[in-house]
C-alpha cells in the first residue's frame, strides 16, 4: 500500500485538476468534472449496471473465451509443427500492425447488429496477441530442462505436460491481463458502431443529446472495471506463480 | 562396464570432430574424475552417453549391451541444479520416477526414504527457491539418484558453489557414493577436487579427444581433506596442473 502511495497522490491531484479545469472552462458538454461524472453514475445506476455493463461485459468475456481458447490452441499447434510456426508466426506477427479498429466497421457490415459481430472484433484484437504471447510461452523452456527430462526418458507428451505448460503458466497471466483492456476496447467499438444496449452504445446515445457526463460515465465504469479485472488476475497470478523470476 | 570403442563424433554443422576414435572402459563401482580444459569435449563425452548424441561410428555399451538396446542405464547431473521451480522438493525428486511410470505409493516412500536419507525431510515441501545452493545440488543429486541407474555422469556439479559448501558437499559425496555403490565419472576443472575424490583420474589433452591419460590415485577410502597434503599427492597434483597448462 505504501509502494502506491505515490501514484495514489498523482491520481488525486490530476482530479483535483480535472475539477478545477472543467470548473473554470463551465461547457460540461465538453468536459464535464469528476464529480458531475460522479453524480451520473450514480443518478443512471440503474441502467447502467443492470442493463448496459453487463451486455458489454458478456461480449468482453465471451470473445476474451474464445480468443484464449483459440489463441492457446493455435500456440501449441505452431509449438509442435516447427512449418506452421514459421509459416505462421510472421502472418500474427504482422497482423499486429493491422488497425483492428479500423476494421471493425466491416464487421457490423457483414454481421449486422447481432452479438456475434461484437464478439468478433473482441477475438480479432485479443487473438493474436494471446497466441504469441502463448508460443513464446511454450519456446521459454529452457533446452537444458528439457534434455534433462529426455534423459529420465520422458516422451513428447511427458515434456508438454511436465515442462511446456507449467513454463507457460506465466506467459498466460500476461497474456490475460493484456488481453482483458483490449478485449473491452473492442467491445466498447463495436457497440458505439451499432448496437442496441452496452457502455459503448449508452455512451453514443448521450453524445447525441450532448450530455457530457452522461458520455463520460459508462466511459469511466469500463476504465475502472478494466481494472478491476486486471488486479483480480494480478492477485490470482501472485498466488499461482510465486515462482516467476526463480527460473 | 562402460565401454566406448573407437567412437566418432562431430556436431552436426561442424566440419572437425569433437571426438576421434576413442576407446576407453569404466569398470563398475568405479569413481573416476575427468579433468581437461574447456571446450575439449567432457560434457559430449556425458551427451554420448546419455543419448542425447549419437556416434557418428563406434561403439558405446554397458556390459556388452549397446546403449540403444537398453534403458535407464544411466543418470546425469548438471553443474546447475535445473531443479523445477515450480515443484516442490519432494516433488522435483519424483520426476524421474513419474518418467518411469511408477506408482504413487512408491514414488512416496522413496523420495521420503532418500530426503531422510541426506536429511532434507523437512524442507519436502518447500521449493526450490527456499533452499541454498549446496542444498540444491544435494537434491539434485537424490533426483538423479532416483533414477535407479548404475552410473552417474556428473557434469562439474560443485564449481557454481562457493568453496566452503564445495569442500562439504565433496565429502558427503564420497559417502554417499560408498552408501549407494554406484559408478561415477564426475566432471570437474578443479584438480585437487579430482584427486580428492575419485580412483582414477581421466586428464584430457588432445584436440579432438581422442584418448585419456589415466592416473590412479595412490590413496584409499575413506578420505578427508588432510590426505592431498602428503608430499606424493601434491607431487600428483603438481604433474597435473603441469599437464593441463601444456595443452593450453
Ligand atoms: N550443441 C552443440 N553444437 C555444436 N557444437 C557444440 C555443441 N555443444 C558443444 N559444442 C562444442 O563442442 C566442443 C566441446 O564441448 P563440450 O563437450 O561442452 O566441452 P567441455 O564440457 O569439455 O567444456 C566445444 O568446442 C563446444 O563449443
Ligand atoms: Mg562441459
Amino acid at each position: 500500500m505504501i509502494k502506491r502511495l505515490p501514484s495514489l497522490i498523482i491520481i488525486i491531484l490530476i482530479l483535483i485538476l480535472w475539477q478545477i479545469i472543467a470548473f473554470v472552462i463551465s461547457a460540461p458538454y465538453i468536459l464535464p468534472s469528476p464529480t458531475q461524472i460522479a453524480f451520473k453514475i450514480w443518478e443512471l445506476r440503474k441502467t447502467l449496471f443492470t442493463v448496459h455493463l453487463p451486455a458489454t461485459m458478456f461480449v468482453t468475456f465471451t470473445g476474451l473465451l474464445i480468443s484464449v481458447v483459440l489463441g492457446i490452441a493455435l500456440a501449441v499447434v505452431m509449438d509442435m509443427n516447427e512449418k506452421i510456426a514459421n509459416a505462421l508466426y510472421p502472418l500474427v506477427i504482422a497482423s499486429q500492425t493491422i488497425p483492428t479498429t479500423a476494421i471493425a466497421p466491416l464487421f457490423v457490415l457483414w454481421f449486422g447488429y447481432s452479438i456475434w459481430a461484437k464478439i468478433l472484433v473482441t477475438v480479432l484484437i485479443t487473438f493474436f496477441p494471446i497466441t504469441i504471447t502463448m508460443y513464446d510461452g511454450f519456446r521459454s523452456v529452457k533446452r537444458e530442462m528439457e534434455e534433462l527430462l529426455i534423459t529420465y526418458g520422458a516422451k513428447k507428451r511427458d515434456i508438454f505436460l511436465k515442462l511446456k505448460v507449467p513454463s507457460a503458466i506465466p506467459y498466460f497471466f500476461s497474456a490475460i491481463k493484456m488481453a482483458v483492456p483490449l478485449s473491452v476496447i473492442g467491445a466498447a467499438i463495436a457497440e458505439w458502431l451499432g448496437a442496441q444496449s452496452g457502455l459503448g452504445y449508452f455512451s453514443k446515445r448521450m453524445m447525441t443529446q450532448l450530455d457530457g457526463a452522461g458520455v463520460f460515465a459508462p466511459i469511466v465504469l469500463l476504465s475502472v472495471v478494466a481494472m478491476l479485472i486486471v488486479g483480480i488476475v494480478s492477485i490470482l497470478e501472485e498466488k499461482c506463480v510465486k515462482w516467476r523470476n526463480d527460473i | 562396464m562402460l565401454n566406448f570403442d573407437n567412437v566418432n563424433f562431430k556436431y552436426k554443422g561442424d566440419d572437425f570432430y569433437t571426438i576421434r576414435n576413442l576407446s576407453f572402459s569404466v569398470l563398475d563401482g568405479e569413481f573416476i574424475s575427468i579433468i581437461g580444459a574447456s571446450g575439449c569435449g567432457k560434457s559430449t563425452i556425458f551427451r554420448l552417453i546419455n543419448s542425447l548424441e549419437k556416434p557418428e561410428s563406434g561403439s558405446i555399451t554397458i556390459d556388452s549391451i549397446p546403449i540403444h538396446k537398453i534403458k535407464n542405464y544411466s543418470s546425469y547431473m548438471p553443474q546447475k541444479d535445473l531443479l523445477y521451480p515450480w515443484r516442490t522438493i519432494k516433488k522435483n525428486i519424483c520426476l524421474p520416477m513419474e518418467m518411469q511410470n511408477k506408482t504413487k505409493k512408491e514414488m512416496e516412500e522413496q523420495s521420503e526414504k532418500m530426503l531422510k536419507e541426506v536429511g532434507l525431510l523437512e524442507y519436502k515441501n518447500k521449493y526450490p527457491r527456499d533452499l541454498s545452493g549446496g542444498m540444491r545440488q544435494r537434491v539434485s543429486f537424490v533426483r538423479a539418484i532416483l533414477t535407479g541407474a548404475n552410473l552417474l555422469l556428473l557434469d562439474e556439479p560443485f564449481s557454481a558453489l562457493d568453496s566452503i559448501t564445495k569442500i562439504a558437499l565433496r565429502e558427503w559425496l564420497l559417502s554417499e557414493w560408498q552408501k549407494y555403490k554406484k559408478t561415477v565419472l564426475f566432471i570437474t576443472h578443479d584438480v585437487e577436487e579430482a584427486i580428492f575424490l575419485s580412483q582414477k583420474v581421466f586428464v584430457v589433452t588432445t584436440q579432438p579427444l581422442t584418448h585419456f591419460e589415466e592416473y590412479e590415485i595412490p590413496l584409499n577410502y575413506p578420505r578427508d581433506r588432510n590426505c592431498l597434503n602428503t608430499s606424493n599427492i601434491l607431487q600428483l597434483k603438481e604433474e597435473l596442473i603441469v599437464k593441463l597448462r601444456q595443452e593450453n
